[in-house]
């Protein structure tokens, strides 16, 4: 109990300096000049978006084979974080391209991939909005969620390669890391544990009501 | 077995034609449908030269919505009807996968065989490819109805179908829309290659059929 | 001075930044920087609020 009072707080510090060091330790990126900052924010939350989805897919396919309400709890939840995510790395992006192209949207490659994440994750969690029943919410929803994630690879490897992208490699590219300073790749990847942990945080929270939840309807 | 299998596959579809052409209510529907948003672009873009690619562009707007305002209703009739049940026990969920598939696809051409030659008539795009067209055509198609044959399954079980199944098909649905798209710019002339989009249509395709012969069951027999 | 105005934010990044004190920079670097730290004790103050509330939803 006390040890994960101090780990929670412990948590916000971590924040707390990362916030500073990536406004006072990192240096600037060439070009971007103070831009550079969104970026301590936004590659986090693309990353917990995508891994978010891949995560409720999993849980999806676990019910689909164990029909297991708990399982079909695990994906809902990881699916309305990474709607979360989406939002705010979509929201970051979108002052990154305006401040670095001028323009808040443009139908990059990227961008489309992106914004059909979220169209996917708002359809889930409008089709588990329209199903009364448990069970059936449970591997309806389980299945949309499978046939999304079949469709994943054609937009993050097919669609950009077809069509022009303005957008900057990313981290680990085919030619090495040149992008990133020593630094700032220190700033970002504390960052990215921080962010992690929160969305852990988040999952614990809603896991035990879920759970609180599903223990009621059996009682009943 | 193999020909069992195929038989009640193609009775599912032969009842499900039979009770469309009773009332040729999802025909009608959707042929309006498609046909009052082409008449409505033809209006409003009339008057203006468009290039091929905001054609191309167009022509998959009309097709995919005239499309999400018919397919989805194949599962819906059943449960609205309450014969899905009997229909449960006289064929398996691949059965009545292939069937409803081979149904909405036949219609779907049907509808295409309208639509398409009066979109060629109204906006007069340059068609300096026919069979690219109809190769792209026919390929975006077969995934077109393998997604929303699925996605109707599983509409079929919730409220507010209409809107939800637009909602939850075109975010699948556009890595698809975006190579059939440029296959039709292709066809149009505006593009020099179309085998990159055939190529990516038709892995796309055998990715959903994929996808809804592996999750049709658990979505049948919920 | 007013030979160029920017357009956008890259431009206002590009051009306007030459014009500005290092200074002011400085400055505008430290009012963001207190606003998003602030935001991040908001945030675990709800947190915390949510992760209790929870815990007593979950005993009863």
């Amino acid at each position: 109990m006390m040890t994960k009072t101090i780990l929670k707080f412990g948590l916000l510090i971590w924040m707390l300096v990362m916030t500073v060091a990536a406004f006072l330790y990192a240096p600037l990126a060439e070009k971007l000049f103070e831009l550079t900052r969104v970026i301590y924010w936004h590659i986090p939350m693309s990353w917990i978006t995508v891994a978010a989805f891949g995560l409720s897919a999993y849980w999806s396919l676990m019910y689909l084979r164990r029909h297991d309400l708990v399982d079909d709890a695990k994906a809902a939840i990881w699916a309305e974080l990474g709607l979360i995510a989406c939002v705010l790395a979509t929201v970051s992006g979108s002052i990154f391209a305006k401040g670095m192209w001028g323009s808040y949207w443009n139908w990059d490659p990227r961008e489309t991939s992106i914004f059909l994440l979220l169209l996917i994750y708002a359809a889930y969690v409008t089709l588990r909005t329209a199903i009364d029943d448990d069970e059936r919410r449970a591997s309806l929803s389980a299945t949309y969620a499978v046939v999304a994630v079949a469709t994943v690879p054609f937009l993050i490897f097919i669609v950009p390669r077809i069509y022009f992208s303005l957008h900057p490699d990313p981290l680990i590219n085919s030619k090495g890391r040149q992008f990133m300073e020593y630094r700032m790749r220190v700033v970002l990847y504390s960052s990215l544990l921080g962010f992690m942990a929160i969305f852990w945080w988040l999952y614990r929270i809603h896991l035990r009501l879920a759970l609180a939840r599903l223990a009621q309807g059996r009682a009943r | 077995m193999k020909s069992g299998f195929l038989a009640r596959s193609l009775s599912v579809a032969r009842k499900d034609w039979q009770v469309e052409c009773r009332s040729l209510a999802g025909l009608s529907s959707t042929g309006l449908f498609a046909l009052v948003t082409l008449a409505s672009l033809s209006i409003a873009v009339g008057p203006y030269a468009v290039g091929p690619d905001v054609l191309a562009a167009l022509l998959w707007i009309v097709l995919l919505f005239a499309g999400f305002a018919g397919l989805a209703q194949s599962f819906a009739r059943e449960y609205d009807s309450h014969t899905a049940p009997h229909l449960k026990l006289l064929a398996g969920p691949h059965e009545v996968l292939l069937g409803k598939g081979l149904l909405n696809l036949w219609l779907l051409v049907l509808v295409e065989c309208g639509v398409v030659p009066l979109f060629l008539v109204l906006m007069e795009p340059k068609l300096p490819h026919p069979w690219v067209l109809i190769a792209t055509l026919a390929l975006a198609d077969i995934g077109f109805v393998a997604c929303a044959t699925l996605l109707g399954a599983i509409v079929a079980q919730a409220r507010s179908r209409g809107a939800l199944f637009a909602g939850l098909a075109l975010p699948v649905l556009i890595p698809l829309m975006l190579s059939a798209i440029g296959g039709t710019k292709a066809a149009f002339g505006a593009q020099p290659d179309a085998v990159t989009h055939l190529l990516t249509l038709s892995s796309f395709d055998a990715v959903l059929m994929g996808a809804a012969v592996l999750l049709i069951e658990p979505v049948w027999n919920e | 001075m007013n030979d160029s105005i920017p357009q956008s934010l890259a431009d206002s990044v590009n051009v306007g930044l030459a014009h500005r004190a290092l200074s002011d920079r400085v400055q505008a670097d430290y009012i963001v920087m207190a606003v998003a730290m602030l935001v991040w004790v908001g945030v675990f103050l709800y947190l915390m609020r949510l992760d209790k509330i929870s815990k007593e939803i979950a005993k009863s």
